[in-house]
C-alpha cells in the first residue's frame, strides 16, 4: 500500500472516530435537553354555559 | 442547562471543528514531505496530537478521582468517567496511527518496546476503568472504587511518559522538521485539545443532565413507576 493511502486511512480512522463520537454525545444531549424542557401549556377550551 | 449554556456550547463545537478543519488543510496542502520518510510521516500530527492529549485527559480523570475522594461529591466522578472515555478514545486513536506507521516504517505492525507496551496498557487500564464502573457493586461503592482505580492507572502515565523520553528513535514523533511541520503540529495540537475538552463537557453535562432528570423523575413517579428516561432513549 503506498504511503498516501496509508496517512489518508490513518486521518480517516481517528476523525471518524472522534466525530463520530461527538455526534453521538451533542445528539443524545439534545434529545436530553428536549426531555427536560417543560410541555408547552396546554390551552383549556371552556364554553359559556361550563 | 439554560438557552446561554446551550449557545456556549454550540459556539464552542463551532470553533474546535473550524480548527479541526484547518489543521487537516495545513496536512493536506501546507506541510511539505519529509525529505527522508517521504509523506508517511504526516501521520505524526494526528498521531502526537492524540498522544499527548491522552495525557492531559489522564490527568483530569486523576485529578477528578482525587477530588471525589476528597470531597464524595458525584460531579467528581461525573468528570472522571467522561474523561476516561475520551483517554480510552485518544489511546486508541494512538496506538493505531502508530501502527499504521510502524507497518510502512519499520514493515511490522508492531514491536514490544517500552512505550508501545506502556501505551498498550494504559489503553487496557482505562477500558477496565471503564468496564468496572458497568459493574454490579453495592450502593455507593462504584464511584469509591473506580476513583481508587483510577488512581492506580494513573501509576502509566508517567511510566509512558518517561519511555517515550528515554527512547526516541522507537516510536513515532516530529524531531528536527521544517518550520511547516512544527506550526501545523501546534495546529493538531490545539484542535484535539479543543475537541478533548468539548468531549469530556458534553459528556460530563449529558451525565448531569440525564441523572437529574433521573432523580425527578423518580421522585414524581416512584422506583416501580418510572418512565422512559433520556438514557434509555439514546
Amino acid at each position: 500500500m503506498s504511503d498516501t493511502a496509508v496517512v489518508i486511512i490513518a486521518y480517516s480512522f481517528g476523525l471518524m472516530l472522534l466525530l463520530g463520537y461527538a455526534a453521538s454525545l451533542l445528539i443524545r444531549h439534545a434529545q436530553a435537553l428536549r426531555h427536560q424542557s417543560p410541555p408547552p401549556p396546554i390551552a383549556l377550551h371552556t364554553t359559556p354555559d361550563s | 442547562m439554560n438557552r446561554y449554556g446551550t449557545t456556549i456550547l454550540r459556539a464552542y463545537w463551532v470553533l474546535t471543528l473550524s480548527l479541526l478543519a484547518a489543521a487537516l488543510a495545513m496536512v493536506i496542502w501546507y506541510v511539505p514531505d519529509d525529505p527522508q520518510s517521504g509523506p508517511i510521516l504526516r501521520i505524526v500530527h494526528i498521531h502526537l496530537a492524540a498522544a499527548i492529549n491522552t495525557l492531559i485527559a489522564c490527568t483530569v480523570v486523576f485529578a477528578a478521582n482525587i477530588a471525589y475522594l476528597w470531597q464524595r461529591d458525584n460531579r467528581w466522578d461525573a468528570l472522571g468517567d467522561a474523561g476516561a472515555r475520551v483517554v480510552v478514545l485518544l489511546c486508541f486513536v494512538v496506538l493505531v496511527t502508530g501502527m499504521l506507521w510502524a507497518k510502512q516504517a519499520w514493515g511490522r505492525w508492531w514491536q514490544w518496546n517500552s512505550p508501545l507496551t506502556f501505551s498498550l496498557i494504559l489503553w487496557l487500564l482505562y477500558a477496565g476503568y471503564l468496564l468496572h464502573r458497568r459493574l454490579p457493586h453495592p450502593p455507593g461503592r462504584r464511584a469509591m472504587r473506580s476513583a481508587a482505580f483510577g488512581i492506580v492507572a494513573f501509576l502509566d502515565v508517567p511510566l509512558v511518559y518517561l519511555s517515550v523520553r528515554m527512547l526516541p528513535d522507537s516510536h513515532l514523533s516530529i524531531g528536527e522538521r521544517a518550520p511547516e511541520t512544527v506550526q501545523t503540529q501546534i495546529v493538531w495540537l490545539l484542535a484535539v485539545l479543543f475537541l478533548s475538552g468539548g468531549l469530556i463537557a458534553t459528556r460530563y453535562l449529558l451525565t448531569r443532565l440525564t441523572s437529574a432528570s433521573d432523580a425527578s423523575t423518580h421522585a414524581q413517579h416512584g422506583p416501580t413507576q418510572r418512565p422512559a428516561s433520556p438514557r434509555m432513549i439514546a
